[in-house]
């Protein structure tokens, strides 16, 4: 283990000295062999970060940044087998001698138990847990691939332990109903403390500790923390909640029920987009203040903090106070008014305005930072300024956490003021409160969330007061900064701190014709193979690659549950052999392909040989052409005899006559030997119609006609009767005349010479005296027996499938496109453009 | 109102769409207006576009055989080599029937001049296996901007599905609403599944088109498929390894029905998780074939039914609607109209995935 420790001191006159740990006890366990330290309180995460081990792993050849919104899943050394089994570094509490190792599937798959305890020992493992992230692994936990588990049903879930999700438990637990809130950090009250109070609020901490200890009476209300609920669906939640069972922790999957949900999911911390914003020592102000405030955990020495809003400066206030070199305060927007700028400049950090991180990048082996800032707008062209840090501090503003909203079906548009995809509409049983519904302020979001109970029950909501101080006095935040595009030698420039790892593309440098020029290759967030999380979506729109009016239909779509959907296909795998029995008779597709009057005979090569299906019958070897076959082998030969069974277009045809199968390469002579007798054939049956309004009843299995006798009369190319001209197609049969056809153009010349005329069709031929029963089908009949065409009336359709059409609604109730975009597009409110030419 | 007249307005979004739009303007000399929001960059794909398909019938064969040269040739002059691909797609059958009409695809493709092979038994697919060689995947997220370019070049106008409002005329045109302006155009060429979906009069679009729900899923990265594109012919399901190392699966059917389907294709690789998941819209002609032309009941032009292989045949249809199209292929496209004098049983195609299915409300 390295020799680092990022643990704040605990003496002195500061807040950063870890509220959630003893300091006065420590513990080691182990990861991946090597020991971390750790105080009772701490979680696996915060233990490892304060042990020095920054990094998860490299992703396209830099370092990743370990951090709350990306961790690897691990598993106890004694359960590797049970990949089921693993546990979420940042909520799992530390636990004296627990022996863990992280996992990955392809490291799961690769490497046997006892390599894992020989990685730590590597000098350049110190500081990472050495994961390859380029590798095809999925970052999610594995809990995603459980199933439902143990099922708990409640009169109301709440999604959030925040503010929000408190005044909404409370609200409803003193009603009398049944609550279970779920809160995925150890802690209640969520990022409350972070942003502090407004005016003559009480402070954060007073508010949380009433609600919560208001909660605490209530022995309706049940409290999760260390849940994380990450599916959302229909009145269930599924949560992966973390529990020491005998000291040791414990992952169970819990499905909750309920008819309604508050979802209090609070927001994210957007990520500035630069390169190397993720490079370890990069973290988010909320993130970095969580670790100090809770766990005293601090990286390094000096700090440099880039942001886009106000409350950011609250961390490297008490970081300073805590006994940290704040190197800079470098505020993107151009003059910031706040009080917590005020703070700022009373604890004598130096400040910039109108500054943006350009490029971070590792300073060192030892670690630290190398960090360019430049100027931008309003500041004149500078040269950038450069600093070497331990920790970079970024803010770069806040979005509301709609990922459970979109994965229920909730909608969502794109503010242009806010730069923020907003919850639109509203989704039956589940209810929006605090920052996710956009409050802000602490008493808002308690107000929301008893608001977002009395709508859910049917009372009559308060109403909520969310005031905005006056933009003289507190400018508000900035868009999220955006960096240049980096160069491919840089670090990735990652859209969002989560799990897709999705970059914007750098430019590459390419020789051509000489010069050296810049290539950008068109950036495709649909080639992005993880899931997006809804600030990469954000950041896609800020960085133009998805149109405003598209974000959410692009979260909606990206914004997904990891779900395996191997597992979901178990039931219906590929099947080693083909199943089902040979064609009785030609399938509808080669209908009408060898013109009017078709028969079907028994092809026999001299040499004994049997052809595969779709060997094309040829009058002589001289004309092979697909486009000149007289027909097809569409069936093997029947029992006991060879070539195959074919259809035939040229009529009259004659027993005995000499034509060639083309095989492959070989034109083989074969001899007609055995004519099927064809007959009327009997009334395809059609699915029938569904009501209006109604869904257009699934097709049975495969409406194949039953007998050669069928589809010969498909095979004559007189089905134009698909439907009637005016309607769908019937089941009774229409006498429809029909143009010849050859090779599928009704009115040409047929390409084949036929020596008899193609009669019209159906209304003209006379019916066969004696229609025979299906399942003699394939009786052989006397050489002299006429082939003839037969009328057909109904729609053949491929496969053998009759597809009726639909009649039902236009709806589709499964949120397709054409639900949400495509079909409104038709209505939408027109900008004034005109077409670009014209 | 300003007003400004067009031969054609084309609907849609797909490379044929815009293909169709560039070659009416470029080629045979019409002022054409494109309908349509470009979209490959940031939503997952509705479907592949290769220049085979699993199709039975000798003259689609010889069409593509016809048409594809001039599309490769077309794209690369427009975005160089980079925005196509030669891959060996594997189509997959399960069934009996699906072996037989692939065994139909591969000796017609055969005897016009393509390369096909039967896989053997036993191979990693499961099923009957049949592989094209050397056919051509559009790399469209690549393609797009650079079609953009080329139409602002063909001088054709652009509207973006959100601006337009567009009425059918019932002679065949189309007025089309934008802001404070409008447009004209003479004929209205409905060319890609949400168009017709959208501007097309459901009892008008019934009589011929058959609407099903289709999803698509992109996986997470995932080790590679046995073959670059793999079709399940009897399942419906296409299988595309991306170039991030993800699977864009599309099947057809609701969500539940899709997944199912699109997992039994890709067992035996471990967990295997969604990355996004699109459910959309399609149309199935009721026989399986192209529809080019006039649906009963309407005078709008309808392009549909064309498969995987549809862009292909962009050329072919730009000469179809001039009426500069000659013999073979101006039969071809006689056959494909969709009027009730036509005998469509007589070109009734194969069609990939079974009966379709839609989600009612």
């Amino acid at each position: 283990m390295t020799n680092r420790s990022n643990r704040l001191a605990a003496a002195g006159e500061h807040r950063f000295k870890g509220s959630e740990i003893d300091r006065r006890r420590s513990f080691t366990f182990q990861i991946d062999g090597r020991y971390v330290t750790a105080h009772p309180g701490d979680t696996l995460l915060t233990a490892a970060l304060a042990s020095g081990v920054l990094a998860a792993g490299k992703h396209e050849g830099s370092p990743l940044a370990l951090d709350e919104r990306f961790a690897p899943a691990v598993l106890l050394r004694g359960q590797m087998h049970d990949r089921l089994k693993s546990l979420p570094m940042e909520r799992t509490p530390a636990a004296e001698g627990l022996d863990l190792v992280t996992i990955t599937r392809a490291e799961h798959r690769r490497y046997r138990q006892q390599l894992y305890s020989l990685r730590g020992l590597l000098p350049y493992r110190r500081q990472t847990l050495g994961l390859n992230f380029d590798e095809d692994v999925s970052f999610a936990g594995t809990w995603f691939d459980a199933g439902p588990g143990e099922t708990r049903s409640a009169d109301l879930v709440v999604i959030g332990g925040g503010l929000a999700g408190l005044g909404a438990a409370l609200a409803a637990g003193r009603h009398g109903e049944t609550v279970i809130l779920v809160e995925r950090r150890g802690w209640l009250g969520g990022d409350a403390r972070f942003f502090g109070s407004v005016g003559d609020e009480d402070p954060p901490d007073d508010m949380v500790n009433r609600l919560a200890t208001a909660l605490a009476s209530l022995s309706n209300v049940t409290i999760l923390t260390r849940a994380e609920a990450f599916v959302l669906f229909e009145g269930n939640v599924r949560v992966s909640h973390v529990r020491l069972e005998r000291g040791v922790p414990v992952n169970e999957v819990v499905t909750l029920s309920a008819p309604r949900i508050v979802l209090a999911a609070g927001s994210i911390e957007r990520l500035p987009v630069f390169a190397g914003n993720r490079l370890p020592g990069v973290v988010s102000s909320v993130a970095a203040y969580h670790r100090a405030d809770r766990y005293g955990v601090w990286i390094g020495q000096k700090a440099l903090l880039s942001t886009a809003t106000s409350v950011a400066y609250r961390v490297a206030v008490q970081a300073k106070d805590a006994g940290i070199a704040v190197e800079r305060i470098a505020d993107t927007r151009l003059n910031p008014q706040s009080r917590f700028v005020e703070y700022g400049k009373a604890y004598g950090i130096p400040l910039a305005r109108g500054v943006l991180p350009r490029e971070a990048m590792v300073a060192g082996r030892r670690g630290g930072l190398t960090v360019d800032l430049e100027h931008h707008e309003g500041e004149g062209v500078r040269e950038p300024e450069r600093f070497v840090v331990d920790q970079l501090v970024v803010a770069g503003g806040w979005q509301p956490d709609l990922a459970l909203w979109h994965m229920a079906g909730g909608g969502s548009r794109w503010n242009a003021e806010t730069h923020r995809l907003e919850a639109e509409g509203s989704l039956s049983g589940i209810a929006l409160a605090g920052g996710v519904a956009g409050f802000r302020n602490a008493t808002a979001a308690i107000e929301s969330g008893r608001a977002a109970v009395a709508r859910l029950f049917g009372r009559t909501e308060p109403a909520v007061e969310d005031p905005v101080i006056d933009p003289l006095h507190e400018t508000p935040d900035a868009p999220t900064p955006l960096g240049p595009v980096a160069t491919a030698s840089e670090a990735g420039a990652y859209l969002d701190g989560g799990a897709s790892l999705a970059t914007r593309p750098a430019q590459r440098r390419a020789v051509a014709r000489g010069w050296l020029r810049r290539r950008r290759e068109n950036w495709g967030l649909a080639d992005q193979a993880r899931p997006l999380g809804v600030a990469d979506v954000v950041a896609g729109v800020e960085l133009g690659a998805i149109p405003p009016a598209d974000a959410a239909i692009v979260a909606q779509e990206r914004c997904v549950t990891p779900g395996d959907i191997a597992d979901a296909g178990r039931e219906q795998r590929v099947p080693r052999q083909v199943t089902g029995e040979a064609a009785e008779a030609p399938p509808a597709y080669l209908a009408g392909r060898f013109g009017p009057r078709t028969s079907v005979w028994v092809v026999e090569a001299v040499d004994g040989r049997s052809f595969e299906v779709g060997c094309t019958v040829h009058a002589d070897a001289d004309h092979v052409s697909p486009l000149e076959a007289l027909g097809v082998v569409f069936a093997p030969p029947p029992a006991g005899r060879s070539g195959g069974l074919a259809v035939i277009g040229r009529s009259p045809v004659a027993e005995g006559e000499r034509v060639v199968v083309k095989d492959i390469s070989a034109a083989i002579a074969v001899t007609l030997v055995d004519p099927l007798r064809p007959v009327e054939r009997p009334a395809v049956a059609t699915a029938p119609a569904a009501p209006a309004g109604e869904q257009a009843a699934p097709i049975p299995a495969p409406a194949a006609p039953s007998s050669a006798e069928a589809a010969l009369a498909l095979l004559a190319g007189t089905a134009a009767a698909a439907a009637p001209p005016d309607g769908p197609p019937a089941s009774a049969p229409a006498a429809v005349a029909v143009p010849p056809a050859t090779n599928g153009q009704p009115g040409e010349a047929p390409a084949i010479a036929t020596e008899t005329p193609a009669p019209p069709a159906a209304a003209a031929t006379p019916p066969l005296p004696d229609a025979v029963p299906a399942d003699a089908a394939l009786a052989p009949v006397p050489a002299d027996a006429a082939p003839a065409s037969v009328p057909a009336d109904a729609a053949p359709a491929p496969n053998g499938h009759v597809v009726a059409p639909s009649t039902g609604s236009e709806s589709t109730g499964d949120r397709t496109d054409t639900d949400r975009t495509e079909e409104a597009t038709v209505v939408a409110a027109p900008p004034a453009t005109p077409p670009a030419s014209g | 109102m300003a007003e400004t007249a067009y031969d054609f307005a084309v609907f849609g979004s797909t490379p044929l769409a815009l293909l169709l739009a560039g070659l009416l303007a470029a080629d045979h000399a019409k002022k054409v207006c494109l309908v349509g929001s470009p979209n490959s960059a940031f939503r997952l794909g509705r479907s592949v576009d290769l220049s085979v398909m699993p199709v039975t019938r000798p003259e689609t064969w010889a069409l593509l055989k016809a048409t594809t040269p001039e599309v490769v040739r077309l794209f690369g002059r427009i975005h160089g080599r980079s925005g196509m691909q030669r891959i060996d797609p594997v189509f997959v059958a399960e069934t009996q029937s699906g072996a037989d009409a692939l065994s139909h695809m591969r000796h017609t493709a055969l005897g016009l001049g393509f390369a096909a092979e039967r896989l053997p038994d036993g191979n990693p697919m499961g099923g009957v296996a049949h592989r094209l060689p050397d056919a051509i995947l559009l790399r469209w997220t690549q393609l797009e901007p650079a079609l953009g370019t080329w139409l602002e070049k063909c001088e054709v106008g652009r509207l973006s599905d959100e601006e337009a409002r567009p009425t059918l005329r019932r002679d065949g045109g189309v007025r089309i609403e934008f802001g404070s302006s409008a447009v004209e155009a003479g004929v209205a060429v409905l060319a890609d599944d949400t168009a017709i979906l959208s501007h097309l009069d459901t009892l008008e679009r019934e009589k011929t088109l058959v609407p099903q729900t289709c999803t698509a899923i992109l996986t997470e990265p995932t080790r590679a498929l046995a073959a670059p594109l793999l079709v399940y012919v009897d399942r419906g399901v296409t299988l595309l390894r991306g170039r991030s190392g993800g699977i864009l699966a599309i099947g057809s059917g609701p969500p539940q029905q899709a997944i199912a389907n699109i997992g039994g294709c890709l067992d035996g690789r471990g967990p295997l998780r969604r990355a996004g998941q699109r459910v959309f819209r399609s149309l199935r002609t009721a026989d399986g074939a192209p529809l080019v032309g006039m649906p009963r009941g309407s005078k709008a032009i309808v392009v549909a039914g064309l498969g995987m292989a549809g862009a292909f045949l962009a050329p072919a249809i730009a000469r179809a609607l001039t009426g500069t199209a000659e013999g073979d292929e101006k039969a071809y496209f006689a056959a494909r109209e969709g009027g009730r004098g036509n005998a469509r049983a007589t070109i009734a195609e194969f069609a990939v995935g079974g009966p379709p299915v839609e989600v009612a409300a």
